[in-house]
């Protein structure tokens, strides 16, 4: 197999900034071509939209706010009357990118949802999403400590996590095994935060 | 996980509404230019052809879509593919013309920008999907319809071709 390129050579090989932005014109261009071929449909006035219309804005919000439940509630945003005993430990939970696709989606954000609200309720609890793109950072070569990732979607990639308290490892396994992300066959990944 | 993109898919499909339309956007729009500019070797109007036209083939195939893959490995196959068959029509360019364009890279050698655009498609394609996107072979075995081993195979040959065109270039 021929060496992977060096530093210098991947320098060589770019042919634009890594970091040039999309022209912000081009939405504009798209959107305006999409309406020409109905692809995008002019908004009607509130009145006369159907139902079906408005409960599909409606799914539009919930999803928009469902799909933010990792990021909605920090950690001790939970108010003070409902705080666990202080011996608690936290723990964390990575959550892999490796879950099969949802037949409802719409409804697989409404269960992670329920489940981190279940947890919420009882513990100090939160979490969040990451973007799909990255950077790794790497020791190892000097010359090329960082690399741009694109997409970290494979298998053992993360993509987002939950962090919760629980009085020791068999609550917080139990918990863990409560969530969603393994109805869709997806990994998780629990540890323990050293304090 | 896939669930931001299949939610907002599912809500643009429902009502064709243009805000589920620019949130999609916004989650892929900066990585499909990245790598149009790198197929089209720099080149901005064709890579905002590219990316136009694969917004618009992602749209219309949306309802078939069965999210076998991420969205963003399907859409970067559509740009793949849209890239080739420009590159097919201007194959297709009389002799003359041809020429000249073969000219042009034989001038811009010394330029250290577009070796890139040297590269046969085949070794282009693997090359920067592996070595400069960090695509794994599985993913690119998908979006080029190939096997992983195959695109092992050509990320090998691409890095030699490559090495050659730098050491052609400083002799």
């Amino acid at each position: 197999m021929e060496n992977p390129l060096t530093p210098e050579e991947k320098k060589r090989l770019q042919i634009h900034t890594p970091h040039e932005r999309v022209p912000a014109y081009l939405i504009t261009k798209i959107i305006k071509k999409m309406k020409q071929e109905n692809l995008i449909l002019e908004p009607k006035p509130l009145l006369t939209r159907s139902w079906s219309g408005l409960a599909a804005s409606l799914l539009l919000g919930i999803g928009l706010f469902a799909a933010g439940y990792f990021t909605g509630k920090p950690d001790g945003s939970r108010d003070s009357m409902a705080m666990p005993a202080p011996k608690a430990s936290k723990f964390i939970l990575l959550v892999h990118n490796d879950d099969l696709p949802a037949q409802d989606p719409m409804q697989q954000v409404r269960e992670y949802r329920a489940w981190l609200e279940d947890i919420q309720a009882k513990r100090i609890a939160g979490g969040e999403h990451l973007h799909s793109s990255g950077w790794i950072l790497s020791g190892k070569n000097r010359e090329n400590r960082v690399e741009a990732r694109p997409e970290f979607m494979g298998r053992q990639e993360l993509g987002g996590y939950f962090t919760f308290e629980a009085d020791n490892a068999d609550e917080a396994l139990a918990i863990a095994k409560t969530c969603p992300h393994l109805n869709y066959q997806g990994t998780l990944e629990l540890r323990e935060v050293y304090r | 996980m896939n669930f931001i993109d299949q939610a907002l898919v599912t809500t643009y499909l429902r009502t064709r509404d243009e805000t589920a339309f620019r949130l999609l956007y916004s989650r892929h729009a900066q990585a499909l230019w990245n790598m149009a500019m790198k197929l089209a070797a720099g080149n901005n109007s064709q890579a905002e052809e590219m990316v136009q036209d694969t917004w618009l083939r992602t749209i219309i195939g949306l309802s078939s879509f069965e999210w076998k893959s991420s969205l963003r490995t399907w859409m970067i196959k559509i740009l793949i593919n849209r890239w080739r068959e420009m590159n097919r029509k201007k194959s297709e360019v009389p002799l003359e013309e041809s020429h000249m364009q073969s000219h042009a890279h034989t001038i811009k050698i010394n330029d250290p920008q577009p070796l890139m655009a040297l590269l046969p498609e085949g070794y282009r394609t693997v090359l920067l999907l592996h070595d400069l996107e960090g695509y794994k072979h599985e993913e690119i075995a998908r979006m080029l319809d190939i096997a992983p081993g195959t695109s092992k195979s050509q990320l090998h040959q691409a890095r030699r071709a490559f090495r050659n065109l730098i050491q052609k270039e400083n002799i």
